[in-house]
């Protein structure tokens, strides 16, 4: 096969792994986001709990 | 029946998982891993195509996985109109972008692979198109649950029409016999055995069992990641119901 074909190769396994990476990069970050969101919200329903 | 649905309980669940996922990571890395030394290193090119075939270790998993990524969608649905259990919901909800990824990589490689070899990006031939309807039935169904607040309605108006859309898995499976396309025929999973020769098969299935278990592995993220989202929705409704009261109370204080 000729080099020129290399060239689809390369593209399709790069989209490939820029999907994926975007997903699970996707993914990592709102859990990241959720878990800090859900702390700081126990940590208030704690507070005003030992308030009432 | 009682083990089962206990470990559908969401606590349960997100305990499970966080032990299950290192070793699904694990299993990921380490099969893509292999299955790429063994494509680039080690399986013959195709005596028609050459190097190109490299194409179908990734384009042949995820058109397999776009589908499975369905029938989970699919099993989800029937657990979410029959026993209308939340985490069954959430599995459908996640599994949808999953599923659209996994259809765009399958429509997108099969274009680079198309190209030089029928000499065109794009036909429309049955298992091209069957493919295409079911990238467009992810992204409404995605569009759906965006309209959509999470009310068992809304659950139960998305697993139907997730049922619905099911009718074009098994179109994308037999479009190839069905009617003539350009599209090859099933070289692998087919009545008589696969066709393909071992030493580019048994590259394709480590390739396939690497995405799969990529699959499980970022399905059940996505679905801890419900869960935390609607914990996060629930404990924020909580804070201003109770801080409603807080504001109703101190209003009525100079009064008292």
């Amino acid at each position: 096969m000729t080099d020129e074909h290399w060239g689809y190769i390369l593209l399709a396994y790069g989209v490939t792994a820029a999907t994926v990476l975007v997903l699970l990069a996707r993914i990592l970050l709102e859990n990241r986001r959720l878990s800090a969101e859900l702390a700081r919200l126990e940590k208030t329903a704690g507070a005003r709990e030992e308030t009432l | 029946m009682i083990a089962f649905s206990s470990l559908a309980n969401p606590a349960v669940f997100l305990r499970l998982t966080q032990r299950v996922l290192p070793w699904l990571g694990a299993a990921s890395a380490l099969l893509s891993g292999l299955g790429l030394y063994l494509v680039f290193f080690v399986s013959p090119a195709d005596y028609q195509q050459g190097e190109t075939v490299k194409i179908m270790y990734i384009h042949v998993p995820a058109a397999w996985l776009a589908m499975f990524a369905y029938m989970v969608m699919t099993s989800a649905s029937l657990g979410v109109l029959v026993w209308r259990h939340p985490l069954a919901d959430a599995a459908q909800k996640t599994a949808a972008t999953l599923g659209a990824a996994f259809t765009f990589i399958c429509l997108v490689t099969g274009s680079l692979w198309g190209k030089p070899m029928w000499g065109t990006y794009w036909v429309w031939d049955a298992r091209l198109t069957s493919m295409l309807i079911l990238f467009l039935l992810y992204l409404g169904l995605i569009a759906l649950r965006q309209t959509m607040e999470d009310s068992p309605r809304g659950a139960r108006i998305a697993a139907i029409m997730t049922l619905v859309g099911f009718v074009d898995i098994p179109i994308i499976k037999f479009s190839v016999d069905w009617w003539n396309t350009l599209h090859q025929p099933a070289s692998v999973l087919r009545a008589g055995g696969p066709t393909i020769a071992a030493a580019m098969l048994w590259p394709l299935l480590i390739m396939a069992l690497g995405a799969t278990a990529l699959f499980l592995a970022l399905h059940l993220m996505a679905i801890r990641n419900e869960i935390l989202r609607r914990r996060v929705a629930r404990l924020t409704l909580q804070a201003a119901a109770a801080g409603e009261e807080g504001g109703a109370a101190e209003l009525l204080e100079p009064a008292q």
